[in-house]
């Protein structure tokens, strides 16, 4: 099984991850199954996820981009609002 | 006719005109053969199409690029069966897949493509327009945290799909826990395949198995924006605002389905 990997609308802030699988017949690529995307976040937690969910190749032209800090801070959930 | 050379002997053969009217003839003969030999176009030695390396015209394969330079450069296939002909071609501005009767009169447009890419057609439907509107499916999963954790979080099911069209994402999940785990805080469902650039939140329906509703709520609601990046599972009630699910509302039997529609 042949894993590719794309990076989409990378900027400082963030990334969309394109991972698609292929196999391999008499040197032909055919696609398996659906596109699994993952958008990620240069965030403490959001860098952490990219080193430990991406091959190395992809994760190093992430960090390329965004840097050796993050630039976005991590999400604290909506706790309430008044109407 | 064939020649048939003199003998020539010391002192025997005469130098006379005869003779010498003879060689002239065989000249002339020859300068006429070889002129009517170079003036046929009829492959007389029928040489082949490999042996001078043209492409034969009853089938072959080229190694190298076939370049059409003309006005309205085109290729034409011919079903010789009906005499319909599909006519390949470009017209100075956008490249056609065009069906043609057996007169070559045009019958419809099959495909349309601009050179600039604003405009591509597949008979008289549009397939995107300008500004390539871009289309996508494709899974993503949904991961359940509690105050940013999901430790020891477990499911039966976590399966998700979207789809991309233009800068919109259309996407449903479904999340069904076997463990709650023993994160806590707020919930959030993370593992978008794209990131929210809604302004104000967009809005999505979700419905829960199993939650226990914070006191006073009634109801759920998602929302996305570009600042959460992640989903929000908000509770209301009457006329007290909304408040985030949190661990407490779970239980290890928790069911999630949700859809949601947001832009990038």
């Amino acid at each position: 099984m042949i894993f590719k990997y794309t990076l989409d609308m990378l900027t400082t802030d963030s990334v969309s991850v394109k991972m698609q699988k292929y196999v391999e017949v008499e040197g032909i690529e055919y696609p398996v199954g659906e596109p699994h995307r993952k958008a990620y976040v240069n965030s403490e937690s959001g860098r952490a996820e990219v080193l430990a969910e991406l091959p190395e190749p992809q994760a190093t032209a992430i960090m390329a981009v965004w840097g050796d800090t993050p630039t976005v801070a991590d999400h604290e959930p909506d706790t309430g609002s008044a109407e | 006719m064939p020649y048939t050379k003199t003998n020539w002997q010391d002192n025997e053969t005469p130098l006379s005109a005869l003779n010498m009217n003879k060689i002239e003839q065989g000249i002339a003969d020859a300068h006429s053969a070889i002129d009517s030999h170079a003036a046929r176009t009829d492959n007389p030695h029928n040489t082949t199409a490999a042996q001078v390396g043209a492409v034969s015209k009853t089938g072959d394969t080229m190694t190298g690029d076939l370049s059409i330079q003309s006005r309205w450069p085109a290729v034409w296939l011919i079903d010789t069966d009906i005499n319909n002909k599909i006519s390949i071609l470009h017209d100075n501005s956008a490249f056609y897949v065009q069906l043609r009767d057996a007169a070559g009169n045009w019958i419809r447009d099959l495909l349309m493509l601009t050179d600039d890419g604003a405009v591509a057609k597949l008979g008289t439907n549009n397939i995107w327009h300008a500004g390539n509107l871009r289309y996508e499916e494709g899974a993503w999963t949904p991961e359940l945290r509690f105050g940013g954790s999901s430790t020891g979080i477990t499911y039966d099911v976590n399966v998700a799909r979207y789809t991309r069209i233009g800068n919109m994402i259309f996407i449903d999940a479904i999340v069904a826990l076997t463990s709650k785990g023993t994160a806590t805080g707020n919930a959030v469902i993370a593992g978008l395949p794209f990131r929210p650039k809604s302004l104000m939140k967009s809005w999505g329906n979700i419905a829960p198995t199993n939650i226990t509703f914070p006191s006073g709520k009634s109801a759920l609601i998602i929302g996305v924006d570009e600042g959460g990046f992640v989903i929000g599972l908000l509770a209301y009630g009457s006329g007290s605002g909304y408040t985030s699910l949190t661990d407490a509302n779970f239980s290890n039997s928790s069911v999630l389905e949700l859809s949601l529609a947001y832009i990038i």
